[in-house]
Parts: C-alpha cells; structure tokens; sequence
C-alpha cells in the first residue's frame, strides 16, 4: 500500500488517493516529530507496526494508535474505506495516485474475472436442456398434432434446465454473468453457438420427418459436448477479456 | 479530455464499479468479501451508486436465504469508462512531462 504523507498547518496528514487523514498518538495530537516516527514504523514494518483505530469525529476521520502490535492490511482497508465514505468531495488526484487507482481497479477487476469458475456438472445440465429442447422441437416439426405439446415440453425443460445450472452457478461464485453480459470478445462464441444449435435442429428435425428417430436423438444429444465446449470456450475468451 | 467522475472517485468505489463492471450482478456478501470492507462501509458506498444511478440492488432468494444483489447500470458503466479513461490521460500527462 503506498502512502504518502503531506506537511500542512496542523502537522502532518497522510494522505491516500488524496484523502486527509488526521493523526492522534495515545488520544491527544502529538508534535509533528512524533507522527513521523509513528508512520515510518508503520513503514519499515512493512504495513503496520501499531494498531490504529479510526472514527470520525466532525466528518473528519482520527486514526489514534493504542498500541505497538501487528496490523494487518485488511485493517487499515477497513479503516480507510471509512474515511473515504465520510464526504462526497474529495480531493483530485494527482497523476501518482491515479496511477495507483487505475492499476488497483484493474487488478480487482481481473481477479474476480479470474476465480469465476463453471459448477461441476453445468454443462452437462444445459446440454441435457438443449438436448431435450432440440429434440422435441423435430417430434412436433415431424408430427405436426403434437407439434405445440412437444414445443412447450421442451421449453420448459430448457428454461427449467437453465435454471437450475444458473442457480449452481450463482451459489458456487456469488455472482452472474449472463452470455450478453460478458465482453464483447465472447459474441462471437455465443454466435457460433447459436448457429450450431440452429443446424442441430435442422438435421434433428430432418432425420426425424425421414422417420429416422433414433439418428435424430443421437443428433439431439450431440447438443451435450456442444454445450460443454461451447461453455469452456466461452470462460476461456471471457478470462481473457478481462486479463 | 474526459473529466473525474466524484462519485466513482472513491477508491473503494472504484474498484466496486470496476469488479460489477465484470460481471451482470454480484451477491453483497461475495463483495463485501473481496472488498475487504465491513458491511456497513460497503452498503454506504452502493447507496451512493444506488443515488447516483450508477448502481441497482435487489433482493433474491437464494437456498432459502435472501440475498442482495449490485449490478452495475448502463449508465454507471459509461461513467466508468470515463473515468477510468480520465485516469488514463492524467497518467499519460505525466509521462509526457516526465520526458
């Protein structure tokens, strides 16, 4: 974590992305000679060597050290998510900070896009869904009494499907990224995609008015390993999208 | 040359914006957790984007338990990108009058 520290009329304020921070020792402010000390052992301990707790006080937040002990990052994180929460202005930064903010941004950004992974068993639900979708899809084209019974049946356990591999999805990342909703990079995987699920339905529905029903469903299934490269491929242009 | 935006100028807000920006919607827990924030700095800061119009909530059921869920706008990504590209510009300013 970088920090830098500005001297001003009332001592010395550290300073992060341009937020002030006043600095008390032991409950009063101490002379400016003092603060340095405290944050150059802060410094050389490499994030923290005193335990600080913050509050605001006049919508101003006061870092006060009660103790030499081990801080940790996730502390001073806290702390300064508080003072950046305090007002709605902030200072510019100047061009160091933003350096630092663009590259944090970034980083955060690339990571949680890094550790989104696919549940165990995602695939094989939404092909199974597919599957099932394409295939009822020739019956009713093949035997056009049925043909909305065999259209709605397959729907619904395409949507039923889905819904249950997004729901694995979401409790497995606690989040959701729909295929639209990812980079422009995995259009072309969805379009693709898309237009295989399209020529799986013609030939389905072809060999099936040929009154070929089992060459038709092992079409159909063909929608299985489609998904499950179609799935790989996608997270593998999404990651790259974003690293 | 495209300006600051000072509701994504926050730092923490923006890696908040930048990691919705990734995704169509994040559970609040995860975020909280990647963030590294308490509970209550986090809601403070999505109700800042929530006022803005950068940011929706909504609740969920999810297992049985409700759930809160930030999704960035379309309008919030578009701030984003301005600033992130306002970043950009200030850094390379300061490359140019490095050299």
């Amino acid at each position: 974590m970088q920090w830098a520290r500005h001297r001003c009329d009332s001592g010395f304020e550290v300073v992060r992305l341009g937020v002030p921070v006043e600095l008390r020792v032991g409950g009063a402010r101490r002379p400016a000679r003092c603060q340095i000390e405290t944050w150059a052992a802060i410094d050389a301990a490499g994030g923290g060597a005193c335990e600080l707790d913050g509050q605001s006080r006049a919508g101003r937040l006061t870092i006060e050290t009660t103790s030499r002990c081990y801080l940790p990052e996730r502390k001073v994180d806290v702390i300064l998510s508080v003072v950046e929460s305090i007002g709605p202005q902030q200072p510019l930064p100047r061009s160091a900070d933003a350096r630092e903010a663009f590259h944090e941004a970034a980083e955060a950004k690339r990571q949680f896009a890094r550790e989104l992974r696919l549940p165990r068993g995602y695939s094989v639900i939404a092909g199974a869904g597919n599957a099932v979708f394409i295939f009822a899809v020739a019956l009713g084209n093949s035997e056009w009494r049925f043909a909305s019974l065999a259209f709605v049946t397959g729907l619904v356990v395409q949507v039923f499907a889905t819904g249950i591999a997004s729901r694995r999805f979401k409790r497995l990342n606690g989040a959701w990224v729909s295929g639209f909703g990812g980079p422009r990079a995995t259009w072309s995987v969805i379009g693709l995609f898309a237009a295989s699920l399209i020529a799986l339905i013609v030939a389905s529905t072809w060999l099936m008015v040929d009154s070929q029903g089992v060459l038709s469903a092992l079409v159909a299934l063909c929608a299985l390993p489609l998904t499950t490269l179609g799935d790989r491929w996608w997270m593998a242009r999404y990651r790259a999208a974003h690293a | 040359m495209p300006e600051l935006d000072p509701v994504i100028h926050a730092p923490l807000r923006l890696r908040l914006c930048s990691v919705l920006s990734a995704v169509d919607a994040v559970e609040f827990s995860n975020l909280r957790d990647r963030l590294n924030v308490a509970d209550s700095v986090l809601s403070k800061h999505v109700s800042t984007l929530v006022d803005a119009g950068y940011a929706t909530s909504r609740k969920e059921s999810l297992d049985g338990r409700r759930t809160t869920w930030i999704a960035l706008t379309r309008q919030g990504r578009a701030a984003l990108r301005k600033h992130l590209a306002a970043l950009q510009a200030l850094i390379d300013d300061a490359q140019v009058s490095a050299t």
